[in-house]
C-alpha cells in the first residue's frame, strides 16, 4: 500500500504496477529539478544576525572570548535560518575561534569541522583552507599531535591551490612550527620565509611580525644568529607599531637571548631582558618571566 | 446638563494637553539646545532650519546665517544648535563639515571629538574654591578640573582640563603657591549648560545664555563645479602614469630579470591596480553603473539638467551665474566621461600584460602605487562612490584568524 504522505488517493479504476506510475513520475521530477534552496529574503531576521555578529566582533576585539562564542553561535543559527550557508559557515570559523580562545578544544574543533563540511559543500576553497589552518591550530593547542601529523602530511601536497596570501601564510607558518616540533629546522626557516613573504604581500603587519619571530627562533635553533637577531628586531619594530604586548615581550627577550649568545653589547641584553621580564610580570606569564629571569641571572 | 459639559471640557483639556505633550516631544521644544558656531566662505545652499548632522543623525538645526564684516577672513557666520543628548559627542576637536549634495545643497556634518579635545559643554556648576578647601574634599574623585594650572614650563600644565581630582595634584598645587583651583562636582549635573569651554582661556567660563556658543572649526566642501573639476584632473594626472606603466611593462615583456621577493610584491600591487580599474571601467560600460547611467543615459542627462536649473538660485546667491554653472557642470562632465573611457580602453592592455609578465621592476613600483593611491581616492570620492558601488547584501565581517607564535617555554 503506498503511504507517501504527498501521494494522492489511489484511483480505485488503477490496478497492479501502472497505478504507481504517475506516483514515480512525481518522485522523478521533483528528484530531477531540485536545486539547493535560495536564501530567505527576511530583512529583520538579517539584521538580527548581523548584530549578533557584530557584537560577536566586539566582544573578540575586548578578548571577552566567551560572550563572542555565544554571539556567533546565536548569527550562525540565525544565519542557517535564513539559509545563507556560507555566511553560516564564515560564523561558525568565528565561533570556533572562539571557543578555542576559550579553551574549549573539542567544541572549538567540532565547530571548525562543521564549518569545513559546509566549505566543501559549498566548493569554498578558500574558506576551507582558512578552517584546515584553524584545525590545525586548535589541535596543535588541545595537544592531539597525531592529527596534526596527519592534517599537515595531507595538505603539504596541496599547496599550490591556495590562491589568498593570507590563508597561504598562516598554513606557513603553522607547518613552520610543525616542522620545528620534528626538529626539521631548515625546513621550517623555509616555511616562515615563505610566510612572511605572504603576509607582506596581504599586508597583514601582525601576522608578518608573528612570521618573523617565529623564524628568529628557528635561526637560534640554526644557530645563524646574527640573522636571528636581525628578524628579533624587524619583529620588535612591527609589535611596537601594533601595540601587541605579548609580541613585544617575545621580542625583547628573544633578542636579549640573541645578543647573550653572540656575547655582543651585554649592558644592552641586560636591559632587554629585565624589560621582558617586567613586560611578562605585568602580562601574568610567570613562565615566560622565569625564563627571561633565568636569562637575566646569566648575563 | 451641568455635569456632562464638565466632564465634555475635561475631557477635551485632557486631550489638548495631550496633543501638546505629543507635538512638544515631537518638535523637541523641551530639549536644552546647545549653541555652536562656525565660519564658511559661501552661504550658497545653507539655509535656516536646515538639519545638523552628527554620525548620520539628525541631531539639531541651523538658527542663523549671516554675513560677516567686509574685512573679516570668513565671509559668512552659520550658527546652530545642537539638541541634548548630542553635544556631548561635540568635543573641542569636533570639525563642522559644510557637506554638498547633487542638487547644490548644502549642510552642516559635524564630526565626533574626543580624541584630543574636551567637552564643549558642561552642566556641572563650576566653582573656584580655594586649594585648602578642595584638599578637605570627601571624594576627589568625583571632582574634576575646570581649568588649566601652568608652571614656568607652558608644555606640561600641572592640571589637565576635564582631569579627576586627586590629592597629590591638589598638594602639588598648594606647594607651588596656588590659592584657588576651579573644579566642577559631577555628581548631580543640572537640567541646563553652566559652562562652556573657551579654548583662548584654556578653561571652562560660566555660560552666559547671551553667547553665540563655542566655534567648531569648519571644514567646507566647495560646490559642485569645483569638485567636479577636481575630478577631471586627478584622473587627467593619472593617465600618463598608466600609460608609462603599461609602456615600462611592455619593454620588460622579454626581460629574463629574476623573480625576487619585491617582484613579487610589486605584481601583487599592480593587481590591485589591474583590478581596480577594471570595477571602475566594467561599471562605466554597464547601464546600470550609477556613474555611467547618470553620465550616459538621456533621462538622467534631463536630470542633471534639471537640477542644475534647480540649483541655479542657490548659484547665483553664491555669486556663479546660472549660465556659467550650467555650462561648465554639462562640459566638465563631458570631459570627466572622455577621460574615463581614456581610461577604460587602457585597462584591458593593461591586465593583459600584468597577467603575462611575472617580472617588474623595481623602478615601476611608483608608478603602481600613484594608480592605485587615485584609484582608492575616487572610490572614496562622493561623486563616484556609486561606480563603484557592492553587492546590496550585506554579509557578516571576515574572522580574527592570527598565526600562532611560538610559545616561550614547551
Amino acid at each position: 500500500m503506498n503511504s507517501h504522505p504527498a501521494s494522492k488517493p489511489e484511483s480505485p479504476s488503477r490496478t497492479g504496477a501502472g497505478r504507481f506510475w504517475p506516483l514515480v513520475l512525481v518522485v522523478l521530477l521533483v528528484a530531477g529539478c531540485r536545486s539547493n534552496p535560495k536564501p530567505k529574503s527576511n530583512p529583520a531576521l538579517l539584521k538580527q544576525a548581523l548584530t549578533y555578529d557584530q557584537q560577536g566582533q566586539l566582544s573578540a576585539e575586548r578578548a571577552q572570548w566567551q560572550a563572542a562564542a555565544r554571539n556567533w553561535r546565536d548569527a550562525a543559527d540565525t544565519y542557517a535560518l535564513l539559509n545563507r550557508l556560507g555566511d553560516q559557515a564564515l560564523t561558525l570559523r568565528k565561533y570556533a575561534i572562539a571557543l578555542q580562545q576559550s579553551g574549549q578544544w573539542e567544541a572549538a574543533h567540532q565547530a571548525a569541522e562543521r564549518a569545513a563540511q559546509m566549505h566543501k559543500k559549498l566548493d569554498d576553497q578558500e574558506g576551507w583552507w582558512r578552517n584546515q589552518v584553524l584545525l590545525i591550530q586548535i589541535d596543535a593547542a588541545w595537544g592531539r599531535t597525531e592529527e596534526v601529523n596527519e592534517r599537515i602530511q595531507d595538505l603539504t601536497d596541496q599547496l599550490a591551490t591556495i590562491t589568498s596570501p593570507g590563508t597561504l601564510a598562516l598554513l606557513l607558518n603553522e607547518i613552520g612550527l610543525w616542522q620545528m616540533r620534528q626538529s626539521e629546522v631548515k625546513a621550517a626557516i623555509q616555511s616562515y620565509t615563505g610566510s612572511v613573504e605572504a603576509f607582506w604581500r596581504q599586508y597583514d603587519d601582525q601576522g608578518m611580525a608573528t612570521a618573523l619571530a617565529n623564524r628568529a627562533r628557528a635561526y637560534e635553533a640554526d644557530q645563524a644568529l646574527p640573522e636571528a637577531e636581525r628578524d628579533w628586531e624587524a619583529a620588535l619594530k612591527i609589535f611596537m607599531q601594533q601595540g601587541d604586548a605579548v609580541g613585544i615581550s617575545t621580542a625583547l627577550l628573544g633578542q636579549a637571548r640573541t645578543l647573550a649568545a653572540q656575547n655582543k653589547s651585554p649592558e644592552r641584553a641586560r636591559d632587554l631582558a629585565q624589560r621582558a621580564a617586567e613586560n611578562f610580570h605585568r602580562l601574568n606569564q610567570p613562565a615566560a618571566e622565569a625564563e627571561a629571569r633565568r636569562l637575566l641571572d646569566q648575563l | 446638563m451641568g455635569l456632562f459639559v464638565l466632564v465634555a471640557g475635561l475631557v477635551l483639556l485632557l486631550a489638548v494637553a495631550l496633543y501638546l505633550r505629543q507635538v512638544a516631544t515631537v518638535k523637541g521644544w523641551f530639549l536644552v539646545r546647545s549653541p555652536y558656531f562656525t565660519f564658511v566662505e559661501s552661504a550658497a545652499g545653507i539655509r535656516v532650519g536646515d538639519k545638523v548632522r552628527l554620525m548620520g543623525l539628525n541631531v539639531g538645526e541651523i538658527t542663523d546665517v549671516e554675513t560677516m564684516p567686509p574685512f573679516a577672513p570668513w565671509n559668512i557666520c552659520v550658527s546652530f544648535t545642537v539638541h541634548k543628548p548630542y553635544e556631548g559627542y561635540i568635543w573641542s576637536d569636533s570639525r563642522a563639515r559644510v557637506v554638498a549634495d547633487l542638487l547644490g545643497n548644502r549642510g552642516i556634518e559635524l564630526t565626533k571629538g574626543g580624541v584630543g579635545g574636551v567637552p564643549t559643554y558642561l552642566f556641572w556648576e563650576l566653582e573656584d574654591m580655594p586649594v585648602g578647601e578642595a584638599l578637605e574634599i570627601k571624594e576627589p574623585h568625583n571632582w574634576k578640573f575646570g581649568a588649566e594650572i601652568r608652571d614656568e614650563d607652558p608644555d606640561s600644565p600641572l592640571t589637565q582640563l576635564y582631569e579627576v581630582v586627586t590629592r597629590p595634584t591638589l598638594r602639588q598645587l598648594a606647594a607651588l603657591g596656588t590659592n584657588t583651583v576651579r573644579i566642577f562636582n559631577t555628581e548631580d549635573p543640572h537640567n541646563r549648560i553652566m559652562a562652556m569651554y573657551d579654548d583662548k582661556a584654556g578653561a571652562y567660563v560660566p555660560f552666559d545664555e547671551h553667547s553665540k556658543g563655542f566655534f567648531v572649526l569648519q571644514d567646507e566642501a566647495p560646490a559642485l563645479t569645483q569638485l567636479l573639476e577636481v575630478v577631471v584632473n586627478q584622473v587627467e594626472q593619472a593617465l600618463p602614469h598608466v600609460l608609462s606603466l603599461t609602456n615600462e611593462l611592455r619593454a620588460l615583456a622579454g626581460d629574463g630579470t629574476n623573480l625576487t621577493r619585491q617582484a613579487l610584491a610589486f605584481l601583487a600591487e599592480t593587481h590591485v591596480v589591474a583590478t581596480n580599474l577594471a570595477a571602475l571601467t566594467t561599471q562605466l560600460r554597464e547601464p546600470d553603473g550609477a556613474l555611467g547611467r547618470w553620465l550616459l543615459s538621456e533621462a538622467m542627462v534631463n536630470d542633471l539638467t534639471a537640477t542644475v536649473s534647480a540649483a541655479r538660485d542657490t548659484l547665483q546667491a553664491a555669486g556663479s551665474t546660472a549660465r556659467t554653472a550650467d555650462t561648465n557642470v554639462t562640459q566638465i562632465s563631458r570631459e570627466l566621461l572622455v577621460s574615463l573611457e581614456h581610461l577604460s580602453l587602457m585597462t584591458s592592455n593593461l591586465n593583459a600584460q600584468v597577467q603575462a609578465n611575472a617580472f617588474i621592476l623595481e623602478n615601476i613600483s611608483t608608478l603602481v602605487r600613484d594608480s592605485d593611491e587615485l584609484m582608492q581616492g575616487l572610490r572614496r570620492h562622493w561623486l563616484l562612490k556609486g561606480a563603484f558601488k557592492e553587492d546590496g547584501t550585506p554579509a557578516p565581517a571576515e574572522d580574527l584568524m592570527k598565526p600562532t607564535l611560538e610559545p616561550i617555554t614547551k
